[in-house]
């Protein structure tokens, strides 16, 4: 099944502030700038390719975080009506929630804004994962263990 | 799952058509086509070509992986079964890390279950020496360890414990990493590279993008396999096809091929005894740089059966890296601006628990598995172990990623706050991807589907080759016992096919 355009801005929305793009990053914190990552788009590959079940699950998490303003307190609205920074930190409430369901559903929409964000040849430069590659294993392979160096 | 028939039935012959070209199919394929049989591979998912698999993780699950790895047991807590969905099967996807059939599983599946026929010694190890031979198997070389492997062993000297680095069918592994995206230089000798293309030099066939459904059966006898043709985009059934065929492998893998038998009116004990080695990881933040981007995936491994289970390094693409570091938001954004500091080991845990695969609405399978209060307790000693090694080797901070535990450790101390508390059932994220039994091999016919020479109790001309003819888990990496079991099974039926042809 599509996705629908509701759908589409909440899932933008959503990811979106667990990474808040921005222009001006701080020293060694990895921001995408803004629209450089179309989450709507990895969302959907994914989505056409999972289980039925989990793909009911993928949906079923949307959702709940799209209407989770409403069932914490923050009034009649949907995520798009916060602010990104509300919006933020609502996701991190629920990351924490006490209801596994809840905190299940929020990591797994968090792993899919892993993979849509990383997935950025760009990002993924500015990650340092791939830094200094070809300089091979960093760590020592031969440590002195203790009886070594007592002798 | 049985999809609609539109377009017109494709039909083909063969001497004996497989289903399945991972660990089982394959090798059942390489032998049997050797001997001179004109063999039929069937398989579900495409051919990757090496140089255009691709490299971005979402590309890389949902063209090689089942459901793009989505694929889980049923249940409150479900558990991903990770299984391979292309020429090659699982392992197109996996790290190549080879062990023999553990002695004492040998001497339990001949005592118990009466396999002697498949598991002569002698036999075995000129088979295993074959297969070493031709998958390249190596000790991982020191200057392809990579930082995350490099550090387990660190950890592993400065705790006494008995490390060491891993074999792999990788003999020329330039560290790539990348094994789960598939390896960019066919170093890693997976099916899909090495005993498929085997077969065919041999004569083998293979047709892509064909699901069987079920047996052909007609008059109580199996005469071949019915099944969808899918589109290569939307994975979706688009036409029917048959095959004819004397006799018929099933190497479906350890949920499907349950699925196949069930789907054709197999029942007894197919489905039954579905076992698992279970795993979770641990992730450490490290001062030095760890640089998972360079090394083998899976470079070093710290094998402690006598507890029930085995740790392993376990590096991991940036895209599922970013998904276990800790926090939202600006917190979590700073982790990820450190990426090279990151190093993750997992625990496998041989788990005594059985599930059942059973058939679903539209047949489709439907894996059932609980973890016994038991296997629980030798995860969590394996996470607890995991996380003190990781800070003896150094780490600043440790993710557990085990709810009821704070999201980040940052001492030994504050560790055995909470090792010995019992941890809850769903609390540990176990993630499964060696999967054994369901269509076990036995001489019993009501505690076994198949016979000791892996040929169905029911039908004479119908076998299972794959993972799920183990009657138990066996505590060490599968794919070296599949690759063997299958080997010698494929040489007593071609001996069979012969005898039977000169008659
Ligand atoms: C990520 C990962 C890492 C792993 N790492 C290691 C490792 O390092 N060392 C090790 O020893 N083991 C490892 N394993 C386990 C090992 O790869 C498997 O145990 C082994 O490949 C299983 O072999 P099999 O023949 O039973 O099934 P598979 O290899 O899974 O093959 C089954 C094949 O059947 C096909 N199929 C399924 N249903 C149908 C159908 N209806 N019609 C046609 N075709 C069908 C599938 O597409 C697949 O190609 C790993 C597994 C995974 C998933
Ligand atoms: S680590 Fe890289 S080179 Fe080595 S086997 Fe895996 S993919 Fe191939």
């Amino acid at each position: 099944m599509k996705l629908t355009s509701p759908e589409k801005k909440w899932i933008q929305s959503i990811f979106e502030s667990f990474a808040p793009p921005s222009t001006i990053t701080e020293e060694g914190e990895l921001a995408p700038a803004p629209g450089e990552v179309d989450y709507a788009d990895d969302f959907a590959v994914l989505n056409r390719h999972a289980t039925p079940v989990a793909k009911l699950g993928l949906r079923a998490a949307v959702v709940m975080i799209a209407t989770s303003p409403v069932w914490t307190g923050r009034g009649l609205k949907s995520v798009n009506g916060l602010s990104r920074e509300e919006r933020t930190e609502l996701l991190g409430e629920l990351s924490a929630h006490s209801n596994a369901a809840v905190r299940e559903l929020t990591w797994l929409l968090k792993v899919q804004t892993g993979m849509a964000l990383l997935g950025v040849d760009d990002i993924r430069r500015r990650s340092r994962y791939d830094k200094e590659r070809d300089s091979g294993t960093p760590i020592k392979l031969r440590i002195k263990k203790k009886s070594e160096s007592a002798k | 799952m049985i999809g609609p028939w539109r377009k017109k039935i494709q039909d083909e012959r063969a001497e004996v058509v497989i289903v399945g070209t991972g660990a089982g199919g394959a090798t059942a394929a390489r032998v049997l086509a050797e001997k001179g049989i004109d063999v039929l591979m069937l398989e579900e998912g495409p051919r990757l070509h090496t140089k255009n698999r691709p490299r971005d993780i979402i590309g890389a699950l949902s063209s090689a992986m089942r459901g793009a790895g989505t694929q889980t047991t049923a249940g409150l807590a479900p558990m991903p079964l990770m299984q391979g969905s292309c020429v090659g099967g699982s392992t197109a996807i996996n790290s190549g890390i080879i062990w023999r059939l553990p002695e004492d599983v040998r001497e339990d599946w001949i005592k118990n279950h009466g396999l002697a026929p498949l598991l002569e010694r002698s036999e075995m190890d000129r088979i295993y020496e074959t297969i070493e031979d031709e998958l390249e198997v190596e000790t991982t070389g020191d200057d392809v360890l990579g930082g995350n492997a490099a550090m387990m062993r660190r950890a592993s000297d400065l705790m006494g414990l008995p490390g060491k680095s891993m074999e792999r069918n990788a003999g020329r592994c330039e560290g790539s990493s990348q094994c789960l995206q598939g390896c960019p230089n066919e170093r890693r000798r997976s099916m899909d590279v090495s005993f498929v293309p085997t077969a065919q030099r041999f004569g083998a066939r293979l047709q892509t993008l064909r699901r069987v459904d079920r047996l052909w059966i007609e008059r109580g006898k199996v005469v071949g396999v019915l099944g969808s043709v899918m589109d290569p985009e939307t994975r979706k059934p688009e036409a029917r096809f048959r095959v004819r065929a004397e006799h018929v492998v099933v190497s479906a893998g350890v949920v499907h091929t349950p699925g196949i038998l069930l789907r054709s009116g197999m029942r007894g004990m197919v489905g039954r005894r579905f076992q698992a080695h279970p795993g979770a990881a641990i992730v450490g933040q490290f001062p030095e740089p760890v640089r998972m981007t360079f090394g083998a995936t899976q470079g070093y491994e710290v094998p402690l059966r006598h507890l029930g289970y085995k740790l392993e390094s376990l590096s991991l693409p940036p895209e599922l890296l970013a998904a276990r570091l800790p926090g939202v938001g600006k917190e979590w954004q700073k982790r990820m601006g450190m990426m090279d500091h990151y190093a993750q080991w997992c625990a496998q845990v041989r788990m005594q628990a059985k599930g059942r695969i059973y058939s679903g609405p539209g047949g489709a399978p439907i894996a059932v598995y609980e973890p016994t209060s038991d296997d629980l307790r030798k995860a969590q000693e394996a996470m607890v172990l995991l996380m003190r090694m990781m800070f003896r080797a150094g780490a600043t901070e440790v993710y557990p990623g085990i709810t009821g535990l704070p999201e980040v450790l940052t001492s030994e101390a504050m560790l055995d706050e909470h090792a010995h508390r019992k941890w809850k059932r769903g609390a540990i994220h176990l993630v499964a991807s060696h999967l054994f039994g369901t269509a076990v091999a036995g001489h019993d016919p009501k505690q076994s589907v198949v016979d000791p020479t892996l040929t169905s109790h029911k039908y004479r001309n119908l076998s299972v080759m794959d993972a799920s003819v183990f009657p138990t888990n066996l505590g060490v990496n599968p794919q070296h016992s599949i690759n063997a079991i299958v080997w010698r099974a494929a040489e007593l039926l071609a001996d069979v096919r012969k005898r039977s042809k000169a008659a």
